[in-house]
């Protein structure tokens, strides 16, 4: 199991060939690991008659829906939760690519007095909108 | 890359998709009834059945209802695992027309 609960994500920006269960709509699309569903045999393989083998965990991710379509014109809060199998996902520790989730997740392991001196000095305080 | 027929999802426009109900037929019930003892009897696996569906045609996926798409993957399973032979449907329903 590579990933965590509560971890930030990516999903691989690769074309579907074959019998693929991640939508096109989220590929390349950060978002955080919600739950494990568990391990399963891979789809890919058992669609065509193979034995599924490796299994493959299956996490459940929650997307925030303005990451997922542009211009999006709901609330920000809205989110949308899609099954993806781990060899879709890759880790998405580079903050810099979605500052909406990445930089709070970074900082929330940061100490809260740090984060204080970054908020009123040169980070502007935009940029740590995700601290509390 | 073309997308998958099924790969839905602001695609092939960002249109609400019509989720409205009907009654069920009883070739639908059928329908149903001949999947789920396919796969609990491990004729097929269910991802066979749905790779059946995503293999239609993009006009032909268009125009079959949700039934008609399962239909369609049913016989292409079937056929493919030699269950039944090519044309074999066709002939017995000209037969029992006829």
């Amino acid at each position: 199991m590579r990933y965590r609960p509560g971890q930030l994500v990516r999903v691989r920006d690769a074309p579907s060939v074959g019998h693929v269960r991640t939508p096109s709509y989220v590929k390349g699309k950060a978002g955080r690991v919600e739950r494990v569903h568990g391990v399963f045999g891979n789809p890919e393989s058992l669609s065509y008659g193979g034995d599924g083998l490796p299994g493959q965990p299956l996490y459940l991710v929650r997307f925030e829906q303005r990451e997922v379509w542009s211009g999006y014109a709901g609330s920000a809060d809205d989110t949308i939760y899609v099954d993806v199998y781990e060899h879709w996902l890759l880790p998405a520790e580079n903050a810099a690519h979605f500052p909406g989730i990445g930089l709070s997740h970074r900082f929330a392991r940061w100490p809260r007095k740090m984060l204080r001196i970054f908020r009123g000095g040169w980070l502007a305080p935009s940029l740590c909108s995700g601290v509390k | 890359m073309a997308r998958p027929v099924h790969d839905r999802g602001g695609w092939p426009t960002s249109e609400p998709i019509d989720t409205s109900e009907h009654p069920l037929a009883d070739w639908e019930l059928l329908a149903d009834a001949l999947q789920q003892s396919l796969v609990r009897n491990r004729v097929m696996t269910v991802d066979e059945f749905r790779r059946g569906i995503e293999s239609m045609p993009l006009q032909a996926y268009e125009a079959a209802g949700y039934y008609e798409r399962w239909l369609y993957s049913l016989e292409r399973i079937l056929v493919e695992k030699g269950v039944i032979a090519p044309g074999e449907i066709d002939r017995k329903l000209a037969e029992l027309a006829g």
